[in-house]
C-alpha cells in the first residue's frame, strides 16, 4: 500500500470516530446486541422456572417421570445477536460505507484530493482499509460486551473452545459487515445522485437480508403448519428424514434460493460456530468446518467482490460526479 | 381545499415518473405475484409429504390443511406489506419532501398564499393515492394468481376479505408515508432523512415485539403474529407496556383474522384496529407540526 493510501486511511479513521451520527449508530447497535443477550438470558431463566414448576407438579401428582432440565450453553444465547448483526448491522454498515464516499462528493473534497498526484486505487484502498479497521474496532468492542455478558449470565468463565468459537463468529460478522460497507462505498461512488445509491443499497438489503431468507423459510414444509408439520403428524426425526428423501428436488430448490443470500450464509456460519443449531452444539471446530466451509467461502467471495466494486468506483471519474446513474 | 388537490395531483404524477418508486413498485407487485406461487408450491409439497407419511406409517392422521382458508396462498402478502410496503411508503414520503427542498420549489411556493397544512395534506394525499393504486394492482394480481394456481375462483366473500386486507394495508402504510414526509422535511441531510424512519421501522418491527415475546428477529418475519415464546415476568410487563407500539404485529393479527389464517383468533381485533387507527392519527398529528422554517432550511446530500 502506498503512503498516500495510508494517509487517506488515517484521515478516514479519525473522521469516522468524530462523526456523531456514526458513533450514535454504533452505540445503538451495541445497545441492541446487549438487549438481545439480556432477553435470551431472561428467557432461559423463565424456562428454568417453568421446568421447576413442572417438576413440582409431577412430584405432587406422585409421578416418577422426570424430564430433562434446560441446559445453558452460553454461546447459544447469541441467536438474536447474530440475527441483529445480520439485519440492523447491515443497515449501519451501509450508512458507514455510504458516508465515506458521500462526504467527498458533498464537501467537494474529491476535487481537491484529485488535484494532487494521487492514484485512483490509493483512494479506494485507503477507504477500504479504514472500513476494515473501523469494523475491527467496533466488533472488537462488541465481542468484549458479548463475552462479559455471557460470563455474567452463565456465572462461570467461558471455555477455551468457546472463546475460539466466539472469535470465529465475530470474524464472520466482520466479513459480512465489511462487505455491506464496501458495497455501499462502491455504489455511492458509482451513482451521480447520492440518494440513489442509498436507496439502491437499501433495496439490496431488503432483498438479500429480509425477502430471500423469508421466502426460504416460508417454503420449508415444516413451517407450513402451526407448531411444525412433522410434530402435528407425530413423526420423529429419523422418520422425517425418510419422508423428506422423497422431496429432494423441492428441498434442493429451496436451499438454492437461500444460497443466493449472503445473509443466509453469515447466519448459517454464525449459528454453526455458536452452536445455536443443535447439530453443531459442543462439536469440535473440524466437524463444523467439514459441514459449513462453503458459507465461509461465500463470505470471502462477497468481501472480494464488494471490495473490487469499491476500488473501481472510488476513482477520479466516479467521485467527481461522472457516475452512471 | 383546491390547493390540496393540486398538490396531490402533482405528487401523483411525479411519483409515477420516478425510477425508484417504479423499482419498488415492481418489487412489491413481483413479490405479491410470486407469493401465491410459493404458497401453492409449499401447500402441494405439504400435501405430498402428508400422503407419503400416511403411506410409510400406515397410520390415519388428520390432514394438516383440512379447513384451510382459500386465501392461504396469499398469506405472504401480509409480510410483504410490512417489509416492502412500509419501506415503499417511507421512501415515497422522503423523496416527496426532499424533491421540493432540493429543487428550491418551497420558497416560490410559499411566496403564494399557500398554507403549509394544505401543502403537506396534498403531499400525503398524493402519496396515499399512489400507494392505493399499488395496493389495488396487488389485490388484482393476488386474485388472479390464486385463481391460476388453485384453479378455483375466489368466492364473493373471499374477494371482499381480500379487499378488506388491502384496505387495512392502506391504513397501515399511512403513518409510514407521514413519517417519511416529516423526516424529509425536517432533516438537514438527505441520508438522515431516509435513515431515521428506517431505523424507526426496524425498532417497531423487530425490537419492540421481541421485548414482549422473546421471539427471535427472524421469526418476526412470519405472516402470523409472533408467538409468546416466554412467559417470564419481564416479558409479561413488556407486553403490557409495549404492546400498543407493536403496530406491525397488530396489523399482522388483523390481517390473519381477515384472511382466515390459522393461529389468528378473533380476540383483541378491536384493540388491534384501535392501535392502527391511533398510529395513523399520530402520523397525521406529527405531520401537522412541520413548519415552514424546517421545509425552507438548507438540505445537504
Amino acid at each position: 500500500m502506498s503512503s498516500l493510501a495510508f494517509v487517506i486511511f488515517r484521515k478516514e479513521l479519525s473522521d469516522a470516530f468524530r462523526s456523531r451520527l456514526l458513533v450514535a449508530l454504533i452505540i445503538g447497535l451495541g445497545f441492541v446486541i446487549l438487549l438481545s443477550l439480556v432477553i435470551a438470558s431472561v428467557d432461559f431463566h423463565a424456562k428454568v422456572i417453568d421446568y421447576q414448576n413442572y417438576l413440582n407438579a409431577l412430584k405432587q401428582a406422585g409421578s416418577g417421570v422426570t424430564a430433562q432440565p434446560p441446559q445453558l450453553f452460553p454461546l447459544q444465547l447469541m441467536r438474536s445477536t447474530i440475527e441483529y448483526l445480520e439485519i440492523i448491522g447491515a443497515v449501519v454498515a451501509i450508512v458507514i460505507g455510504y458516508s465515506l464516499a458521500a462526504k467527498e462528493k458533498n464537501r467537494g473534497t474529491a476535487r481537491l484530493l484529485f488535484s494532487r498526484p494521487v492514484r485512483d486505487a490509493d483512494v479506494g484502498l485507503g477507504k477500504l482499509m479504514a472500513l476494515a479497521v473501523i469494523w475491527l474496532i467496533v466488533l472488537g468492542a462488541l465481542s468484549l460486551v458479548i463475552a462479559v455478558s455471557l460470563i455474567a449470565i452463565s456465572g462461570s468463565s467461558l471455555a477455551a473452545l468457546d472463546w475460539l468459537k466466539l472469535c470465529l463468529a465475530i470474524c464472520f460478522a466482520w466479513m459480512y459487515l465489511f462487505m455491506w460497507s464496501a458495497l455501499a462505498l462502491g455504489l455511492a461512488g458509482y451513482t451521480k445522485q447520492l440518494g440513489t445509491a442509498l436507496v439502491v443499497c437499501l433495496i439490496l438489503w431488503l432483498c438479500f437480508v429480509l425477502i430471500i431468507p423469508q421466502i426460504g423459510d416460508t417454503m420449508d414444509p415444516d413451517n407450513q403448519v402451526p407448531g411444525g408439520l412433522f410434530k402435528s403428524l407425530q413423526v420423529d426425526k429419523p422418520q422425517e428424514k425418510t419422508v423428506l428423501a422423497h422431496f429432494t428436488g423441492y428441498e434442493a430448490a429451496r436451499n438454492l434460493l437461500e444460497e443466493t443470500s449472503i445473509s443466509k450464509h453469515f447466519e448459517r456460519a454464525g449459528f454453526a460456530v455458536t452452536g445455536v443449531k443443535d447439530t453443531y452444539n459442543q462439536k469440535p471446530l473440524a466437524f463444523i468446518w467439514r459441514d459449513r466451509w462453503s458459507d465461509a467461502l461465500w463470505l470471502i467471495a462477497g468481501v472480494i467482490l464488494a471490495a473490487a466494486i469499491a476500488v473501481v468506483n472510488s476513482g477520479k471519474r466516479s467521485l467527481l460526479g461522472k457516475g452512471a446513474l | 381545499m383546491k390547493t390540496i388537490f393540486i398538490v396531490a395531483k402533482h405528487e401523483l404524477k411525479t411519483a409515477g415518473r420516478e425510477r425508484l418508486s417504479q423499482a419498488l413498485l415492481l418489487i412489491f407487485l413481483g413479490m405479491v405475484l410470486i407469493s401465491a406461487v410459493i404458497g401453492w408450491a409449499a401447500h402441494s409439497t405439504v400435501m405430498n409429504v402428508y400422503n407419503e407419511t400416511l403411506r410409510q406409517t400406515g397410520r390415519h392422521l388428520a390432514n394438516p390443511f383440512a379447513g384451510a382458508s382459500p386465501l392461504d396462498p396469499v398469506k405472504n402478502s401480509v409480510i410483504y406489506v410490512v417489509l416492502i410496503g412500509a419501506l415503499l411508503a417511507i421512501i415515497a414520503g422522503v423523496s416527496s419532501s426532499v424533491r421540493d427542498r432540493r429543487a428550491g420549489v418551497i420558497d416560490i411556493l410559499f411566496s403564494r398564499p399557500v398554507k403549509i397544512r394544505d401543502y403537506l395534506a396534498g403531499k400525503l394525499l398524493g402519496i396515499q393515492c399512489w400507494l392505493g393504486f399499488i395496493l389495488l394492482a396487488a389485490m388484482t394480481l393476488s386474485w388472479i394468481s390464486v385463481w391460476v394456481v388453485t384453479s378455483h375462483k375466489l368466492s364473493l366473500g373471499d374477494t371482499v376479505a381480500l379487499l378488506g386486507f388491502f384496505s387495512l394495508a392502506w391504513v397501515f402504510l399511512l403513518p409510514f408515508s407521514a413519517l417519511g414526509l416529516i423526516a424529509g422535511a425536517k432533516t438537514r441531510h438527505e441520508a438522515n432523512a431516509l435513515l431515521i424512519p428506517i431505523l424507526f421501522w426496524v425498532i417497531i418491527t423487530f425490537i419492540i415485539p421481541q421485548l414482549g415475546t422473546a421471539e427471535n428477529p427472524s421469526a418476526l418475519l412470519n405472516p402470523v403474529p409472533a408467538r409468546v415464546a416466554s412467559t417470564g415476568l419481564l416479558f409479561r410487563a413488556n407486553r403490557l407496556l409495549l404492546q400498543p407500539l407493536s403496530v406491525t404485529e397488530h396489523f399482522k393479527h388483523v390481517s390473519g383474522v381477515i384472511l382466515h389464517l390459522p393461529d389468528t383468533g378473533p380476540s383483541s381485533v378491536l384493540f388491534d384496529l384501535l392501535v392502527l387507527a391511533l398510529a395513523a392519527i399520530a402520523g397525521l398529528a406529527a405531520l401537522a407540526l412541520v413548519n415552514r422554517a424546517s421545509l425552507r432550511s438548507p438540505l445537504y446530500e
